[in-house]
């Protein structure tokens, strides 16, 4: 692995963002960001599954024919899916209470499979490790983000909307239009700033 | 022909192996995870006072035994026996406790001789276990101890109440409507059926127990013979 594709695979969770970026895994993100504890709790458990089963798909890439790799994928990503419930059941009822339908709904995560299919099927375990740790932690900061603006908005002016569905999409768009917009600015400004860098070192 | 055939069947070796795999290792998870065991604690004690007064509060009564959880050979019943039997019924029923003594309460009741059957039936989420308490053959309370279901909270807020009132003949369903949380009503009508089957069966028994209990701790505000 070169430190190029390092870099990248590294900084995937920002540059291809599953939530702002790529639009992947709603369901969860809207329905689980009204309080901060609910939307970390989940992208920990969204992040814990998307790496292992991205560590386990990439070494059982080679045994696994084309033909069935995604119900194999499935079987994986279910299973530790299975293995958090199992956790948070046994630990933390309270999280259980409250977010306990949604972790099972991981199984069936875009985010998840998505990385899995195009990334984990193809590339080595070090790579996909760290390409799963990259996107589960921005996932983990993006629901976060999302779910404590919704909290303190809905501290602000009152249950009944930021803390609902519809709330949750205005934010979540605002939001998305925020981070896009810093993210085109950053990348003009290292455009602009490349050549110059490379003037003065001739 | 052939190639086909064997990719067809590597594909399936390898699905059933992975398949395999991941029940082992989630089987061998499963056994270090703790598992549920009904004990008379002083948090059941509660739960056993307020659907089914002692007259003492719930400390008194869990530290002076007012409240005691009854073995199989105390009252010659067979837990595993009644549960093998009623295999059909999808609830278990996990332990039974009593009253032996206890003092007249604030409305001037009193619930010596009274006892309480725990069960337990699987919910949407997890297994939802129910208290049921029972005088001279009658549902008199019941709440639940432990639950960890999603939809909890679209229950009535009453139910338990009205199950103590009057015991439903029919359906909870028909009697509560639909809730929202189906099979969460589900596994507490299951509990509270096998419970009343339970102490239908073993009623006398327990009271005879309870009684020897109450002469053998010499109270005087014991079960009456």
């Amino acid at each position: 692995m070169t430190k190029d594709e390092f870099k990248k695979t590294a900084l995937g969770g920002l540059t291809n963002n599953p939530v702002f970026v790529l639009v992947l895994g709603m369901c969860p993100t809207i329905a689980k960001s009204d309080n901060i504890i609910n939307a970390l709790s989940l992208g920990i458990c969204t992040a814990f599954v998307l790496v292992f089963s991205n560590v386990i798909i990439s070494a059982l890439r080679k045994v696994i024919p084309d033909k069935v790799h995604l119900p194999a994928y499935i079987i994986i990503i279910a299973s530790l899916v299975t293995f958090v419930q199992m956790i948070v059941k046994s630990f933390m009822p309270e999280l259980n209470d409250s977010i306990g339908a949604f972790i099972a709904l991981i199984t069936v995560n875009c985010i998840i499979l998505g990385r899995a299919e195009s990334f984990a099927g193809k590339n080595k375990v070090l790579p996909s490790f760290i390409d799963g740790l990259s996107m589960g932690l921005g996932f983990i900061v993006s629901i976060t983000l999302l779910g404590s603006i919704r909290q303190l908005l809905t501290m602000a002016f009152g249950s009944g909307f930021f803390d609902k569905t519809m709330g949750g999409f205005i934010v979540l768009g605002l939001l998305m239009a925020a981070f896009n917009r810093i993210f085109d600015a950053v990348k003009q400004y290292r455009k602009r700033r490349t050549p110059l860098i490379e003037r003065e070192a001739v | 022909m052939t190639k086909s055939l064997s990719n067809a069947l590597k594909s399936v070796l390898v699905l059933v192996s992975i398949a395999v795999v991941c029940v082992g290792v989630l089987a061998v998870c499963n056994m270090f995870f703790p598992t549920y065991k009904p004990t008379l604690d002083l948090e059941t004690a509660k739960l056993i006072d307020k659907i089914c007064p002692t007259g003492v509060g719930y400390k008194r009564a869990y530290k002076e035994k007012y409240i005691v959880m009854l073995d199989d050979s105390e009252y010659g019943g067979d837990l595993a026996g009644f549960n093998k039997a009623n295999k059909t019924n999808k609830a278990e029923v996990l332990a039974v406790y009593g009253e032996p003594k206890g003092e007249v309460d604030g409305d001037g009741k009193s619930n010596v001789g009274a006892f309480i059957v725990e069960c337990k039936s699987e919910g949407n989420d997890s297994d939802v276990v129910i208290l049921v308490a029972f005088k001279d053959g009658a549902v008199v309370g019941a709440t639940c101890k432990k639950q960890n279901e999603s939809y909890w909270n679209k229950l009535p807020k009453n139910l338990f109440d009205e199950i103590s009132k009057e015991y439903p003949s029919g359906s909870f369903k028909s009697v509560f409507g639909s809730t929202g949380a189906t099979n969460s009503l589900r596994a507490i009508e299951r509990s509270c059926n096998l419970a009343v089957k339970f102490a239908g069966k073993y009623r006398e028994k327990i009271s005879d127990a309870l009684q020897k209990i109450a002469l053998g701790a010499g109270s005087d505000t014991g079960v009456s013979a």
